[in-house]
């Protein structure tokens, strides 16, 4: 008798981000005020949000695929750093796997993904926010049962334990061929959107190609328990594995490899990300350096200043080798170049203060053309880059 | 492994589950019952601040937050304006004397007040973080914004009005907490917000 496998979609919107889940809805979702997924594939989408202008053809920002454990690890990593930030802490927390997470300055946040290869996006406070919410979203309404997920991965402790005797109890009944316990759930859930008295503001979403349908109820072949699985080239090896021939593609119903971090947008000099700003959101290779610099087009005013005073520090920085996070320091140049303050933004980048090339008080900066005073933040990152970020500027 | 369910969005809990809401942290321990004298005294200001951030960004007044009380089903808590104004008035930031002590009941409810006017106006508030965001970029001077000028402003003189002003405190360190307060409501005002101030608090307060 062949079995059917029945997967859902749900989709979690914000503005500039949409996650996509699929997944076979656990028989444990008759039992649970929340649908219980198993097998779990997301798809995940950045956009420009509030800022349709940076990308003007309208690709995303960011793709990411992939399964649930990373799904879950990103969740964790997100909520962190949201409230590491929230609380106003200015180094990085200590962090590994596959995704990092660094803060930039008031609204700007590199999300390193550091596998299969390495590669860095900006992200603004708003999309960094429209990602916090739809991972929030999806914790709230769903629930992942992860299939076997590594120590390292899972950080936060088993959140529900008691469920350990009723999944034991409904996977012996499934197995035992009770087909009945499936539900027949709709084809797509949509998830509710939070309803707030102001109209939410206009969606650039649509302009985000948006994964392809999917199908809901595919056939599941035979599970091959005789035969084993052929070798995957599994490009996360950190995380769990589930035999391939239980993986069915959730668009066409055939067997596929697991799904692996989809490559992002290629930058080229033409790119529009290529032409951002050097605080705007976009996308770089770590080996790039300084952010973005190499490919803007020179520009004065501001841009220009930071540019100077980026290359100039940036000719400063060797990273030790043994520091383990990056450092920033708070700049006030006055409007003739001249560094007014130097301060340190954590008790290690006042331990590091006098080795990172950092210009002393009354040393005068040439060539910065700036027309006031500025106040800057400095990130000596540990990919041998130097960010410059501009703080707000006093009335 | 499972992920237990958490919090549905407040609008559709009942005033006990929600203060319940803030009382359940499945990543740390549960939030204590009381609180130590210094660590109230950072949650008492810090809440204030923040609703002061949303009535200078949207021009909200108390009759706001009695609404967004009396809609919470919070009202045994926050019941009218001198009720409200006697529980901000408990900041140690306060100009004045008489300050009331807070219960940490009423500060999980004027977190779920502030959160919950935080996510009616996340339009405003997006719009600003987003003209903050290009003003940076640019390299604009932040107060020539117009929305971001107006609420500059109006913070700069609640602050002053009602705050104990240091002689030492510069216009820069109001702006800059300003700003900050108001990237902080991107993320108050989005899905699970409360939660995340309610975990602030306690962070920041060392609870």
């Amino acid at each position: 008798m062949a079995a059917i496998a029945t997967l859902t979609t749900y989709d979690y919107q914000a503005p500039s981000c949409l996650l996509r889940v699929t997944g076979q809805l656990s028989a444990l979702s008759q039992l649970t005020r929340q649908p219980v997924l198993r097998g779990l594939r997301f798809d995940l989408q950045i956009g420009p949000g509030e800022n349709p202008e940076a990308m003007p053809d309208s690709s995303p920002l960011l793709t990411l695929k992939g399964e649930e454990n990373q799904l879950l690890e990103l969740s964790d990593r997100v909520q962190n750093y949201v409230q590491g930030h929230l609380q106003g802490q200015v180094t990085a927390l200590p962090q590994g796997g596959w995704i990092t997470l660094t803060r930039l300055g008031l609204t700007r946040h590199a999300l390193q993904i550091n596998q299969p290869r390495p590669r860095v996006v900006i992200l603004s406070t708003l999309q960094l926010a429209d990602l916090a919410d739809v991972l929030d979203q999806m914790d709230s309404q769903l629930q992942v049962r992860a299939e076997e997920r590594s120590p390292a991965v899972r950080q936060r402790p088993a959140r529900v334990r008691l469920w350990i005797g009723s999944v034991a109890a409904v996977l012996v009944a499934a197995v035992l061929g009770h087909q009945w316990l499936l539900p027949n759930p709709p084809a797509v859930v949509r998830s509710p959107l939070p309803e707030t008295p102001e109209a939410a503001p206009p969606t650039p979403w649509s302009k985000l190609p948006a994964p392809s349908p999917a199908t809901t109820s595919a056939p599941r072949p035979p599970l091959p328990r005789s035969s084993p699985a052929a070798p995957v080239d599994r490009q996360l090896p950190q995380t769990a594995r589930e035999p391939v021939a239980k993986t069915v593609d959730p668009r066409t119903g055939a067997l596929r490899p697991t799904p692996t971090l989809a490559p992002v947008t290629p930058v080229t000099p033409d790119s529009p990300v290529a032409r951002l700003e050097p605080d705007s959101p976009g996308t770089h290779q770590p080996q790039q350096l300084p952010l973005a610099l190499s490919t803007a087009p020179p520009q004065s005013g501001p841009t220009a200043a930071l540019q100077v005073l980026s290359q100039a520090l940036q000719a400063g920085w060797a990273v030790p080798p043994q520091l383990g996070e990056s450092l920033s320091y708070q700049i006030t140049l006055a409007a003739d170049g001249t560094v007014i303050t130097v301060q340190p933004l954590s008790s290690l980048a006042r331990d590091y203060q006098t080795q990172v090339g950092l210009p002393q008080v009354n040393q005068r900066i040439p060539g910065l053309g700036l027309t006031q005073r500025i106040t800057v933040e400095v990130n000596y990152l540990l990919d041998g880059s130097v960010r410059v970020v501009p703080q707000p500027l006093a009335p | 492994m499972i992920k237990a369910p958490l919090a549905i969005p407040p609008t559709t809990y009942a005033p006990n589950l929600l203060m319940a809401e803030l009382s359940f942290q499945p990543d740390q321990p549960l939030a204590p019952a009381s609180f130590t004298p210094q660590q109230l005294h950072s949650i008492k200001a810090q809440i204030d601040l923040v609703l002061m951030a949303i009535e200078c960004l949207t021009g909200l007044g108390s009759e706001a937050v009695l609404a967004s009380a009396a809609r919470l089903g919070l009202v045994d808590l926050i019941n009218d304006r001198v009720n409200l104004w006697r529980l901000r008035q408990a900041s140690p930031l306060r100009r004045g004397q008489g300050r009331k002590k807070l219960d940490i009941d009423e500060a999980r409810a004027l977190v779920l007040v502030s959160c919950d006017l935080a996510a009616s106006h996340s339009t405003t508030i997006r719009s600003a973080v987003a003209a903050l965001e290009q003003a940076l970029d640019q390299g604009r001077v932040v107060h020539q914004v117009d929305i971001l000028g107006n609420y500059l402003d109006a913070f700069t003189n609640a602050y002053q009005d009602r705050m104990e002003v240091d002689s030492t405190a510069f216009t820069d360190d109001l702006s800059a907490l300003a700003l900050k307060l108001l990237v902080d409501l991107v993320f108050y005002s989005g899905v699970q917000g409360s939660r995340k101030f309610w975990l602030t608090l306690l962070d920041r307060s060392g609870g």
